[in-house]
């Protein structure tokens, strides 16, 4: 599936304000989160912890 | 030696000084404000009549080495409201007054003679009342100029301009900062009540006088030091403020459908990224500007900023997202450097830039300017409002009057002052605070966006009614309390998240002061400041029916979420119950 990634504040240092990129469709914001090798990164709307299903 | 109270009577032009009533020791800032205006004015007053007293005073802490400490509040019945009223800002008037052992600066009656406006000028034992002709019809910097060219000291300067001068709605307070920039005492028309008691400005000067005592200095040093490391470690206070300032909150808030746009139309704009924080620090940095600075001496959270036009010169300072908001998403401008250009007009023009521009939003409605048009905006709020003409006074009334005077359902105010900057709709346990808070539609009232968006002290789901009651209530009781010490309300991200940092604050008032009190006792207060508050606004004749949001938020659904304010009367009554 094809998902658009935006990123804000000191996330995009180094990186991109956005971006559309091709990911399976098990896909979860947890994975997305990996491969861009996000340092603490801090949850907005959703439950701290569970990026997994948010 | 111990703080007193200055007590200045504008109706002969006198002052006296007063001993701290035993039961005033233990409060500062909105405590002892809202504490003076329940005791001493009547309820029923005219806002802007000889029986409204304008108070300002210091919080507990300020005029220490405490981080963040450098808060004043002022209060006073509002104009705008018709409830009780208190605006705290940063600056230097906190820390000025407070090294003067000045508790609190009570103003009482109005002037004789109509004509003539006077500039009250405070020292040690003494208040001077001095004519001054010749800052009738100046704005603010033209004010602080003429005190500069004075005074060759530093002295904290307060003043109103033309539009305050007028007893327009929208006056706010301005506070000379530690740079020579502009503060507000911004919501709710203070301004207004200063001009109506024919007020130019207030100096106070400390001279080498360092009233400010610490108990236990030893106490107060250890439980600093923890304070401060927890607002430099949490990732909001430490991080994100004074990286992008507080229009960090434009992307954020737009991509949780929680930012007004056209008059509250919509929760997202697709214009948010012109106005956004990273831009804007993208700009600043550019510019030669400056992406950190404090509105007060002590802050290290540090989230202002100078903000600098293409080719470097000074354009706005203290350049935050509720006004970025305003005249972005919500009034339709899509230039960064319009909107600040108009940021530092209404600086010096001295008025509220919520209000003022939650104004133009509705004007939109009204009419009187295209959806965008920062220009024409910027030609009334420079021609029309200080000069007074017949628009420049309905815009100067603020949103609600405007609302009435045009016939307008779409007014997003409660108890006549403009929401700022949270959809009500999308953020829910805002739309609460909105509701209930004694001040009117304030954001820091109670700031439930830390929660519902923010994920700070935990989450409750935005869009949904669950918990938000009492997050809401929760938060204003906080608040009520921080608002007392002279503290910068941003130091409740890490009092929310980090359990060092509440202990730590009431160490420090304990060591201030050598008294041993709790968190609960610090709580107890903020509960019984909210109250007194909230009873004063009942005498004052604002009841259930004023704790109420805008109906057209109860059958529009906002996209992008196509949600609506589904609170019931009862429901929200509930807030009460404590």
């Amino acid at each position: 599936m094809r998902i658009l990634v935006k990123l804000f504040a000191q996330y995009r240092e180094g990186r991109f304000k956005t971006e559309y990129k091709e990911y399976p469709e098990e896909t979860t914001p947890q994975i997305i989160i990996d491969a861009l090798h996000l340092e603490e990164v801090s949850p907005l709307g959703c439950v701290d912890g569970e990026w997994e299903t948010c | 030696m111990a703080d007193l109270i200055y007590r200045v009577n504008m109706t002969n032009l006198s002052f006296k000084i007063e001993e701290v009533p035993a039961e005033w020791l233990g409060l500062g800032g909105r405590a002892l404000t809202s504490t003076i205006v329940a005791k001493e004015v009547d309820p029923e007053c005219h806002p802007l009549g000889p029986n409204n007293k304008l108070v300002f005073a210091p919080g507990l802490l300020s005029g220490t080495s405490a981080s963040n400490s450098g808060r004043n509040s002022c209060g006073a019945k509002s104009p705008l409201t018709g409830g009780i009223k208190e605006s705290n800002v940063g600056g230097t008037s906190a820390g000025i007054m407070s090294k003067l052992g000045v508790k609190a600066l009570i103003i009482e009656g109005l002037p004789k003679n109509e004509e003539m406006f006077y500039q009250l000028h405070v020292t040690k034992n003494n208040v001077e009342f001095i004519e001054v002709p010749e800052l009738v019809g100046l704005d603010n910097y033209a004010v602080l100029d003429a005190m500069a060219a004075k005074y060759d000291k530093k002295v904290a300067v307060m003043s109103i301009g033309r539009v305050g001068e007028m007893r327009m709605n929208l006056a706010n307070i301005s506070v000379k900062d530690p740079s020579g920039k502009l503060r507000s005492h911004g919501r709710g028309g203070l301004g207004a009540v200063m001009g109506s008691k024919k007020i130019k400005c207030i100096t106070v000067d400390a001279e080498n006088y360092k009233e400010v005592t610490i108990a236990d200095p030893e106490k107060f040093k250890e439980a600093s030091k923890i304070f401060t490391k927890a607002l430099q470690e949490n990732p909001i206070s430490g991080e994100g403020l004074p990286a992008f300032g507080t229009n960090v909150l434009v992307n954020i808030l737009n991509e949780a459908g929680g930012l007004p746009t056209r008059n509250f139309r919509a929760g997202n704009w697709e214009f948010a990224e012109n106005i956004c924080g990273e831009t804007m620090a993208e700009n600043i940095k550019a510019r030669g500007g400056k992406t950190t600075h404090g509105c007060h001496a002590g802050c290290v959270i540090q989230c202002s900023q100078v903000y600098n036009d293409k080719d470097g010169n000074y354009l706005t300072s203290g350049f935050e997202y509720e006004t970025i908001w305003a005249l972005g998403a919500n009034f339709g401008i899509k230039d960064l450097d319009l909107i600040a250009k108009i940021d530092g007009l209404m600086d010096d023009l001295g008025v509220d830039s919520i209000e003022t521009s939650v104004t133009l939003g509705l004007a939109v409605d009204a009419g009187i300017l295209a959806y965008g048009d920062g220009e024409k905006a910027y030609e009334l709020l420079s021609k029309d409002l200080p000069n007074g003409t017949p628009i420049g006074r309905i815009i100067g009334s603020g949103t609600h009057i405007l609302g009435k005077l045009y016939g307008l359902v779409r007014v997003p105010t409660v108890k006549g002052q403009g929401i700022p900057a949270y959809e009500p709709r999308a953020v829910k346990g805002q739309g609460i605070t909105y509701a209930t808070t004694p001040m009117g539609a304030d954001h820091t009232a109670g700031y439930a966006v830390a929660t519902n968006i923010l994920n700070s002290g935990g989450y409750v789901d935005p869009l949904k009614k669950e918990g938000q009651v009492e997050l809401a209530r929760n938060l204003q009781i906080a608040t009520a309390a921080v608002d007392s010490t002279g503290m910068c309300i941003f130091v409740a991200f890490p009092a929310l998240d980090d359990p060092k940092c509440l202990p730590a604050l009431v160490d420090m008032i304990n060591a201030r002061f050598g008294c041993n009190l709790s968190i609960d006792d610090v709580v107890n207060l903020g509960k019984t400041i909210l109250k007194r508050e909230h009873e004063f606004n009942i005498k004052a004749g604002l009841g259930k029916a004023d704790d109420r949001l805008p109906e057209f938020m109860k059958y529009e659904t906002l996209p992008p979420h196509n949600v609506v304010w589904d609170f019931s009367g009862e429901e929200i009554d509930e807030f009460w119950n404590f």
